[in-house]
């Protein structure tokens, strides 16, 4: 099933005297299953691009089909709201502030509990999203106002994937988190990807959009630079420049490396350990 | 969310914008009063209440307000009227009356509801200019500025106004907190239009405890962030920003107080115009 952006809008307080263009014409087609990043600087437009998709936000021109559901500029109130948003679940950044309930368990079971899921089914969903997110089982019956930051965050994406989204989409999930909580969670989320749950992430970290994303899409000032592979994007310096973004160390290593006379293979390269893997190559034929 | 009855300030160079807080603070009061006070008929009464919406109106267009935006603000009033009017009919008995039926309607009762009414909305559209057209910050200056004399009887004014300049401060941050977390909550599958009562008092219990939360968050950094750069609430401070009356507020505040006067003359010697006419 695909994601299409159909020549979307979007523009905060239309009426009032200050409108504000937030996305223009955005336009593409991601196929199902995909774990595609959303990079660009702050107010480029990322947050208002995907709060399109589960219709939080409607467009102001333009549509959006998500799988089997059409968000278009209409007033109407969507019927199937509620099985859109179940559809696509988004976790908004910082969202350790949304849980409300007086346990752990039960603020992660309170999604799919939304969707009509009866109460044994909804926390047995809890717990599982809960040992994915690597919360252990005695915290269950603790308030979720006496965790730490970070575990609060896991908890609140446990929220998410509760309810079991065909589409996640993550706006900034590691923002805050220690590197090795984030590594985690990163790790969680492509896990989820290969067994069939497409992702999409917006996030600052191109070392993370390098190593997991099978596609990338640049934003910058509201309009959608292009779709590219993680494998293109960061070499195409006009590109980056544009958008104001810059690459991944690594990838200034590999051009550092390529200027010096070295030939590596570029598509080969997500991370340090495929670098070295790929140096180790390289070893092998010069010996 | 966006639905708030007083204005949000837009930054216009208008005649009104440029008047100091201090005269527009003053001159809100004033016309407040005015709408409250009685003449010598009703008739009287309502041909002033006219004069007055005249002047909103006038005011309105200076200060590039939309009529839209009144009505909006009024729109949440409709049912509250209707409650009135149904209370003031069934409580109100004096006066002469018409039937529908067996049932007696009052005069009275309906003048009574019209009068709220109107005042209501005068009211509303007297906040929403002063509100549209001065920067809450300098309207907190104004109310210090008033209470100064205060400080005589060791009321501490200065304290007052901090805090009313801080709550004045976090009333978009925390609307915009909100519509963060209703987006979050509607995410999750909460339904903040439709459902049973049982079902929005959870929808609203998801909202309001997370606002909780994070307003008393704030609000301790904020305690905290203050004292490190040195804030103390009893200390002597001076202003970045010094207001000044400008001969245009002089001018404004001499029309203001005439037209007051006049209008407290006609309604303590009663006067009736109509009588005169008819």
């Amino acid at each position: 099933m695909p994601l299409m952006f159909d020549h979307v809008y979007y523009t905060y307080d239309a009426s009032s005297p200050l409108p504000s263009k937030a996305i223009e014409d955005i336009h593409f087609t991601l196929n199902e299953p995909f774990f595609c990043g959303i990079i660009g600087q702050t107010g480029s437009g990322k947050s208002t691009l995907v709060q399109q998709i589960n219709a939080l936000l409607r467009p102001t021109q333009g549509k959006v089909i998500v799988g089997e559901f059409v968000v278009d500029s209409s007033k109407k109130k969507m019927k199937e709201i509620k099985s859109l948003r179940k559809y696509a679940g988004l976790v908004f950044q910082f969202a350790e502030y949304q849980l409300f309930e007086e346990t752990v368990l039960k603020d992660v079971s309170f999604g799919p509990k939304n969707f009509k899921e009866n109460e044994e089914v909804a926390v047995e969903k809890a717990k599982k999203a809960l040992k994915k997110v690597g919360i252990p089982e005695e915290y269950f019956s603790k308030s979720p106002f006496e965790l730490s930051g970070g575990e609060k965050r896991r908890v609140a994406i446990a929220g998410l994937l509760a309810m079991e989204p065909q589409i996640l989409i993550l706006d900034e999930p590691t923002a805050g988190l220690d590197p090795k909580g984030a590594q985690e969670i990163l790790a969680l989320f492509y896990d989820l990807y290969q067994n069939g749950t497409s992702i999409l992430l917006i996030t600052h970290d191109m070392n993370v959009v390098l190593k997991y994303c099978t596609s990338v899409m640049v934003l910058h000032q509201g309009k959608l630079l292009g779709m590219y592979s993680p494998l293109d994007v960061f070499y195409q310096k006009e590109l980056l420049s544009e958008a104001e973004i810059d690459a991944p160390d690594l990838i200034c290593l590999v051009e550092q490396m390529e200027k010096k006379g070295f030939s590596l293979n570029r598509q080969n390269i997500r991370d340090i350990e495929s670098f070295v893997a790929e140096i180790k190559k390289m070893k092998g034929e010069v010996k | 969310m966006k639905a708030l009855p007083i204005g949000r300030y837009t930054n216009y160079d208008t005649f009104l914008n440029r008047l100091d807080a201090r005269f527009k603070l003053l001159a809100m009061i004033l016309f407040m009063v005015v709408v409250f006070i009685h003449f010598g008929s009703r008739a009287m009464d309502f041909t002033f209440y006219g004069l007055l919406m005249v002047m909103v109106l006038v005011f309105m267009r200076i200060a590039h307000i939309r009529i839209r935006q009144l009505l909006r603000a009024i729109k949440p009033m409709w049912f509250m009227m209707i409650f009135l009017l149904i209370i003031n009919v069934l409580v109100v008995q004096t006066g002469e009356a018409f039937y529908i039926g067996d049932f007696p309607i009052h005069y009275d009762a309906l003048f009574n509801t019209l009068y709220t009414f109107v005042r209501l909305i005068l009211m509303l559209a007297f906040s929403l200019i002063l509100t549209a057209t001065t920067k809450p910050m300098d309207l907190t200056y104004a109310l210090e500025w008033y209470l100064h004399p205060l400080t005589f009887i060791k009321v501490p004014v200065h304290i007052i106004a901090m805090v009313i300049s801080l709550a004045l401060r976090f009333i978009p941050t925390l609307l915009e907190e909100a519509d963060r977390f209703m987006k979050a909550q509607a995410s999750r599958g909460v339904d903040f239009e439709n459902g049973k009562l049982r079902e929005k008092v959870r929808a609203i219990i998801s909202l309001i405890i997370p606002l909780f939360v994070s307003a008393i968050q704030r609000s301790t950094d904020l305690a905290d962030a203050m004292e490190v750069r040195g804030y103390d609430p009893n200390g002597k401070r001076t202003r970045y920003r010094i207001m000044h009356f400008a001969k245009r507020d002089v001018l404004s505040l001499f029309f203001l107080l005439a037209f007051f006067g006049g209008m407290l003359a006609l309604s303590i010697c009663g006067i009736d115009f109509y009588a005169f006419i008819l």
